[in-house]
């Protein structure tokens, strides 16, 4: 009962009561089984706390020696990449195949003028690319409602791991995934006309905030018919060292879901912890491994199946860290930040700005690189038009040449 | 009937859901003296909070399993207390700090701190902000407990600013480390939680804090921040938001703000913000997880299984004493989200399914044959809106129903 597909089950209509109570409920969308080809997608990893650029990709300059002479990555921990004047920090060592390919181009210095050095303030201008601006839409959101999908599905922005500003829009939020368990309705009994009473408690009268959660079953039920097969197979490895909230799950779905074809434009994956204001060096070890073999698993199955062309990678974090280590083997929030395009529309594997650990900013690495410039690249790599490029990020921002 | 209307909201939006027989009372006893109790307790020596922690092992091998008993506890003092506008309290707190078992260590400080905030959360903000600064959660969640004279760390200056007091906009860089300066030196012995301040740890040199000269411990510091005009307010707000809802008339708590500022009592505030709610002031806001599943067990419904218990939490975003970040809980529509949708549905169904169980305290049949009676269990006087109560309607007496009507829109907006 639980597979049936909610079309399936409509029409069958959950017995007499039923039939005559979702009678008249319109229900516009695809067949689920709708295969929508050659669809990109754009899977945005959030790496929410903010990640410590330096000792992510560590400068050769010696200042970094002496601003983090506690908390550097040691010498002999940190790996080369081919052609890199950086040293590299060991857990994105899975990365390195695809920075071979030409697969991964680094921003360093990446920021909105203004942002500050608080997390919400930041994450804010981040998610909604509108600094200072108390905006209720982010970029993806509005982007989405600003653009017509290929084919119209409840599927085309997926958030993993918790909501997300930057995928809501004036009007329509993302799907949300919070935990690939448990991931699919389960009536009392297996009995869907539970099911059916639920999707009736309508009302086309209702606003504000009651008609929301009047929406929010049927979109669900839309959702999870289409996705429960997909993110169920996911297995969970509960025992595993270096995921211990369950993250890696999510890589795993949003492989699941790329594969399923079931017309995701816009998959953002939300990772905690990266918060790291003492005893970094083993929690951000863990959180760069998790998020580097994520990453790199994802695009070889995604090689495989043959996605993996019309698939990018934007990782971002709020901001950078602090240049000089703090007394608790950590660092405290900076602003300057570090983020990647990751996947075979990058054009070429290189490192855009270059952190000036002489020239800090009240001893934060400057913001050198605009968020939005980065973002104009995703958008007009999904189809946006320079129009509406402007319409949803305003503002200016430097000109990158990043993809293919 | 308007008066009944009112306590009904009162019952759903701070009680978490009514007991049986409550509304009647309430309605017996009239609104101000309903709000006298949930304000004042002691007053009527109401019986108080025990430890809903007391019986856990704390020395438990399994440390994710000592919290999820924990939480169980905790939420079953929830649905039983007497008390449920400091249960209510307890838990904004919790959010409004944020402190997490996600990275405190020893976790179970974690029930020590729910303890601290349900001591605290209805009487003195000043005791209040005083004490979480210096709880052994705190000093190890935004490391206080590494901040020393010659290594300042500002996590907590900074939020303590930021999140706790003035809020953004009101405060400089200058200010963060002037507050992390003047509370360096703070400890907390791991073998029993005792705090104390160790002298050579500490700066006591002065600072300047919010334009306060001479700040230079603990006192100190807090007496800059509660001396800040934008202080009153955003505390107010805050609170005021969580009972009134998100975009609630400010107007109203203008005057209410002024003496919060003076004083730094609580029963007072949360007096007015109930008058207000109750004669109808609130905007609707979303039941959010917690509150929801608290509700539903008041009906009565048996505890959830923990596996059920562990899915619903996971995918509603809420698993209290587990804020996922400095941040707190995710703000109240995201738990319109797809992924609380379906975990609020499963609840419903789980919650439903086991009161079929010979432990079931109730027979789920008798329960919702009556669907006005039912409705008025929930909380509606009126009974459930014509949708609803159509589509409840179409289904059997019994577990059907009783799932359909938790997981109902409905019992979602408040």
């Amino acid at each position: 009962m639980t597979n049936m597909n909610r079309r399936t089950f409509l029409s069958l209509g959950g017995g007499v009561a039923a039939a005559g109570l979702i009678g008249g409920l319109t229900l516009p969308r695809p067949a689920a089984a709708a295969q929508i080809t050659a669809q990109r997608t754009l899977i945005v990893v959030d790496l929410q706390g903010g990640n410590d650029a330096l000792n992510t990709l560590v400068p050769q300059s010696g200042l970094y020696r002496d601003l983090r002479q506690a908390i550097a990555v040691p010498e002999a921990d940190l790996l080369t990449f081919a052609g890199l004047d950086y040293g590299v920090h060991p857990g994105l060592a899975a990365l390195e195949p695809m920075w071979n390919q030409g697969s991964v181009t680094a921003l360093y210095g990446t920021g909105l003028q203004g942002q500050g050095r608080s997390h919400f303030v930041a994450q804010d201008a981040w998610r909604t690319a509108r600094p200072g601006e108390p905006a209720r839409s982010g970029w993806l959101g509005r982007w989405l409602e600003a653009t017509e999908p290929q084919e119209p599905t409840a599927l085309r922005a997926i958030a993993l791991g918790q909501s997300t500003l930057a995928a809501q829009g004036e009007q329509g939020r993302p799907v949300a995934i919070q935990s690939v368990e448990g991931f699919r309705l389960k009536p009392p009994g297996g009995n869907n006309d539970v099911t059916a009473a639920l999707l009736a408690m309508t009302d086309p009268k209702a606003d504000g905030l009651l008609a929301q959660a009047q929406a929010a079953f049927p979109a669900t039920v839309d959702a999870v018919e289409q996705l429960q097969e997909l993110v169920a197979g996911v297995e969970i490895n509960e025992d595993d060292a270096i995921d211990v909230n369950g993250d890696r799950a999510l890589f795993q779905a949003t492989q699941a879901i790329i594969q399923g074809d079931v017309g995701a434009q816009v998959l953002y994956v939300t990772i905690n912890g990266f918060d790291t204001h003492s005893l970094q060096g083993p929690k951000q070890d863990a959180l760069l491994q998790l998020v580097a073999n994520g990453l790199a698993d994802l695009f070889t199955a995604l090689e495989e199946s043959g996605h993996a062309a019309n698939t990018l990678a934007l990782v971002v974090s709020e901001f950078g860290r602090r240049a000089a280590e703090n007394g608790s083997l950590g660092t405290d929030h900076g602003q300057g930040g570090l983020s990647f395009m990751i996947g075979p529309p990058v054009a070429q594997s290189t490192v855009i700005g270059e952190p000036d650990l002489g020239d800090l900013v009240d001893g934060d690495l400057q913001i050198t690189i605009d968020a939005r410039s980065i973002y104009d690249q995703a958008l007009r790599w999904l189809g946006a038009s320079d129009e509406t490029v402007v319409d949803v990020l305003g503002g200016e921002w430097n000109d990158l040449r990043i993809l293919t | 009937m308007e008066e009944r209307n009112g306590l009904a909201w009162l019952g759903r939006k701070i009680g978490w859901g009514l007991a049986d027989g409550q509304l009647d009372e309430w309605t017996q006893l009239g609104t101000t003296a309903v709000i006298d109790r949930l304000v004042d307790p002691d007053r009527f020596k109401i019986a108080t909070r025990p430890d809903p922690f007391s019986d856990i092992d704390r020395d438990n091998d399994k440390q994710a399993q000592m919290m999820a008993l924990g939480t169980m506890s905790w939420i079953d003092e929830a649905v039983a207390s007497p008390r449920p506008l400091e249960t209510f309290m307890e838990f904004f707190w919790s959010d409004y700090f944020a402190v997490s078992a996600r990275v405190v260590r020893p976790r179970h400080w974690l029930f020590d701190h729910m303890n601290l905030l349900a001591v605290h959360g209805t009487g003195n903000f000043a005791e209040l902000l005083r004490a979480v600064t210096i709880d052994p959660s705190m000093l190890f969640f935004l490391d206080g407990g590494r901040n020393t004279a010659e290594n300042p760390n500002e996590n907590y200056g900074r939020e303590l600013l930021e999140l706790y007091s003035v809020g953004v906009g009101n405060f400089t860089e200058d200010d963060v480390k002037a507050a992390a300066r003047a509370l360096t030196g703070w400890r907390t012995r791991r073998r029993d939680a005792n705090v104390t301040i160790r002298s050579r740890a500490h700066d006591d040199s002065p600072q300047t804090l919010l334009g306060v000269d001479g700040v230079h411990d603990l006192d100190t510091t807090m007496a800059a921040v509660l001396a800040h005009p934008a202080t009153a307010p955003r505390v107010v707000n805050k609170i005021a938001t969580a009972v009134l809802g998100e975009g609630y008339d400010t107007d109203l708590v203008t005057d209410l703000t002024t003496s919060f500022a003076q004083d730094w009592e609580l029963k007072p505030v949360l007096r007015h913000l109930l008058e207000l709610g109750v004669a109808g002031r609130a905007v609707p806001s979303i039941l959010e997880p917690v509150a929801w599943y608290v509700t539903a067990r008041k009906l009565p419904l048996a505890q959830a299984r923990r596996p059920q218990l562990r899915d619903f939490f996971a995918l509603g975003g809420q698993l209290p004493l587990h804020p996922p970040n400095v941040g707190g809980f995710p703000p109240p529509d995201a738990y319109l989200s797809t992924s609380a949708t379906v975990a609020r549905f499963n609840l419903a169904s789980h919650l439903a399914e086991q009161s079929r169980s010979n432990a079931s305290p109730i027979d789920p049949v008798d329960m919702t044959r009556d669907l006005s009676a039912l409705a008025e269990r929930l909380g509606f006087p009126d009974g459930f809106r014509p949708e609803t109560s159509d589509a409840l309607s179409a289904l059997q007496p019994g577990i059907d129903r009783l799932a359909a009507s938790l997981a109902s829109p409905d019992l979602v907006v408040v």
